[in-house]
């Protein structure tokens, strides 16, 4: 059995197992009876805990091991900007100083 | 003078094909709206990790409410199950940082495909009034008494840089997702089983806290030998606690989504993706984020 179906069938037996009906039957019982049930169920629920949380430790380090090339690209986007930013900050410049050169040239003819 | 307009219209011409073939057919607005359904899939995916960890840890406390009324806990007890919520803590963080960079990544494509720096070029080259144009006809007509662009082409020039910079702009989005392609699908190929996992969680989670809820706050104290002595109360939290799945339920139809985002990538990379396609998976996102905010309640 893998470990997702081990944790869809104890996840299904949970359920049962935490019902009100159920629930009301133990509470009938003597303090023994109850006992040994919620020491039972308890191990039930940790061991889900347990397998939904390596579920996810699993997805975390191979989404992780994504970072890198996310990083990278982030890096590749942020420099496409800032290149374009930059080619159109110097035609502005250019045109701030031919405005200059333009006035200078118009005083000295 | 007809020599020097076809020259123009020949420059015109070459700078058109030029520009087209940067694009490869895609609009900035087709690679603008998947960038936006994929910051909005971010966001929603935060949220949703941010719910899971709230039901998570109230889960656990409904667990641990119930078995304490059928016998007494132990420290040993509460460790078992307070160990488990504080790796779950430290993996939803984990799981966080990644989103958050994901969020940045798609967000950055948004600012690149959504930059004004078309229309700021026209504005720079300009024409014979306004911008380099005019500064260059304006030096060149003090030197040597006549302007260096030609009318025609300095009314064309402003639009001309306005289409070459937008023609830039989908050629660096298009080298930046092929050469992120196999990263974008593995990505979100993760996402597919995140999702599916977080879906699959919440929905056990809520079914355990709804059981242990209906029974501690509905049940017993309507079977109690004692009347309710807050009816109004009593019928309020049992309306919560019958409703409380059914967000859950929506969740795992939205959750099937992201499959449509990772295949929306795989066909824009084949040229056959539709404005149409990327605007629903927009609406979808946005749901799935409804969705997500509230569960995180």
């Amino acid at each position: 059995m893998t470990r997702d179906k081990l944790l869809a069938e104890l996840r299904a037996l949970e359920v049962k197992l935490r019902s009100p009906q159920v629930q009301l039957f133990f509470q009938a019982k003597d303090q023994e009876t109850r006992a040994r049930f919620v020491s039972l169920l308890n191990v039930i629920s940790v061991t889900v805990n347990r397998l939904s949380n390596d579920q996810l430790v699993g997805i975390a380090d191979q989404l992780t091991a994504l970072d890198g090339d996310l990083k990278a690209g982030i890096a590749n986007v942020k420099d496409a900007i800032k290149d374009l930013n930059d080619a159109i900050a110097v035609l502005n410049t250019i045109s701030s100083i031919l405005g200059i050169v333009g006035r200078v040239v118009g005083l000295v003819i | 003078m007809r020599t020097h307009t076809r020259k123009i219209i020949t420059l015109v011409i070459i700078l058109a094909i030029i520009s087209i073939g940067f694009g490869c057919g895609k609009s900035q607005k087709e690679y603008a709206n998947l960038a936006q359904a994929g910051t909005l899939y971010a966001a929603a995916i935060d949220n949703l990790l941010i719910a899971t960890q709230k039901i998570s840890i109230d889960t656990n406390s409904e667990r641990l409410l119930q078995d304490d009324a059928l016998a007494n806990r132990t420290l040993a007890d509460y460790n078992g199950i307070s160990d488990e919520d504080k790796k779950l803590i430290k993996t939803i963080q984990q799981l966080r940082q990644h989103v958050a960079l994901l969020s940045r990544y798609f967000g950055l494509l948004y600012e690149l495909a959504t930059s004004d720096a078309p229309k700021r070029a026209q504005d720079a080259i300009g024409d014979n009034s306004k911008g380099l144009i005019a500064e260059i006809n304006n030096v060149s007509t003090q030197l040597q008494g006549s302007g260096l662009i030609p009318a025609n082409f300095a009314a064309a020039a402003g639009p001309i840089g306005n289409f070459v910079v937008a023609g830039i702009i989908r050629k660096e989005l298009r080298n930046e997702l092929d050469l992120r392609k196999d990263t974008i699908q593995k990505e979100l190929l993760l996402q597919e089983k995140l999702l599916e996992v977080l879906s699959t969680r919440i929905t056990h989670d809520l079914t355990i806290t709804q059981e242990a809820r209906e029974l501690r706050l509905v049940i017993k104290p309507l079977i109690d030998v004692s009347p309710i002595s807050n009816p109004e109360g009593w019928s309020t939290a049992r309306r919560t606690v019958l409703t409380l799945q059914l967000t859950a339920d929506e969740l795992g139809i939205a959750s099937t989504n992201v499959k449509k985002l990772r295949e929306a990538f795989e066909d824009l990379a084949s040229g056959k993706l539709t404005l149409a396609r990327v605007n629903a998976l927009i609406t979808d996102f946005q749901t799935l984020l409804t969705i997500a905010e509230k569960l995180k309640g």
